[in-house]
């Protein structure tokens, strides 16, 4: 399913996220097999699913704020 | 003053506390836990306010955040509107539990990440390796749990000294209680009545002078509070 659904987010485990960027004509996906290190990162944020979204985590963790 | 606290042990707990560290001063606790609106929305919701509010000097909320995952994010979320409705500083209490503890240095430094300095000062705090620790650490309290329970049997069933020894070295200690409780036929789950009879036989002269300085988490705990109410 693909949601921007808070309630949703927060209740799928992150390892079975696909997150898609949109940059121009193209998309780029960030999932756990190609973004492990980061994606287990996040719970030393203590943030929940959500913010993983809306923190853009996803991009590089805890190396691009 | 706002407090964010992941479950109902912490809620129970720390409204004790407060009460305990303020006593003769005005303080008015209002304490907070996420509902579901009509519109499916996550809100706060009053459940227990101390009285009604008249002129106390200090003003105490505790939010019940409903979860270790959402205290940093509800944090992030309010901590904007906490400021300008007038709160001098906002306090975050979670549990390192389930996180080893090899990985608090690493837990410490990421808990900042994404949360706002600019509008008020936000302090965290670790409860290593749970709340539970405190509980422990205040030994005087499992005789009035039950008189079976004394400081021998205690170390003995534990193989372990909490008197003496390092409590936030225990990898779980809810379980320490739970074991403790057992040997009295009685039990610790994370229930409302078994957290308030724990947090009602608390000797908390004993936590605020002697484990607050013996239990490093314990103590900066009550350094916000402390630093709060003066």
């Amino acid at each position: 399913m693909s949601t921007n659904d808070r309630f949703v987010m927060n209740n799928v485990p992150l390892e079975y996220w696909a997150v898609i960027q949109r940059l121009g004509h193209r998309c780029k996906v960030f999932n756990y097999e190609n973004s492990k290190p980061i994606f287990d990162d996040f719970q030393f944020t203590g943030l929940s699913n959500f913010d993983f979204l809306t923190t853009e985590f996803y991009l590089g963790g805890f190396d691009q704020e | 003053m706002a407090i964010f606290v992941e479950g109902q042990t912490e809620r129970i707990f720390v409204s004790k506390l407060v009460r305990e560290i303020a006593g003769e001063k005005k303080v008015f606790i209002a304490t907070e836990k996420p509902m579901k609106s009509r519109k499916g929305e996550r809100i706060f919701t009053v459940i227990d306010v101390t009285k009604i509010p008249t002129d106390e000097k200090y003003y105490v909320l505790i939010r019940d955040c409903g979860g270790d995952s959402c205290v940093m994010s509800d944090i992030k979320d309010y901590c904007e509107k906490l400021s300008k409705s007038g709160y001098e500083k906002i306090v975050g209490l979670r549990d390192v539990y389930p996180i080893p503890a090899s990985d608090i240095p690493k837990l410490r430094k990421g808990l900042v990440y994404g949360i706002p300095t600019r509008y008020i000062p936000i302090h965290l705090v670790l409860a290593v390796m749970e709340i539970e620790a405190w509980f422990l650490a205040e030994t005087t309290h499992f005789r009035r749990i039950h008189d079976s329970l004394t400081p021998q049997v205690i170390a003995s069933t534990l193989g372990f000294d909490p008197t003496v020894e390092d409590v936030e070295s225990r990898p779980h200690p809810s379980e320490d209680l739970k074991t403790v409780y057992k040997v009295a036929g009685l039990s610790y789950k994370k229930r409302k009545n078994s957290v308030e009879r724990t947090v009602e036989a608390i000797d908390y002269g004993e936590l605020y002078l002697e484990q607050a300085e013996r239990v490093k988490s314990l103590g900066e705990f009550v350094d916000q509070i402390d630093t709060f109410l003066t």
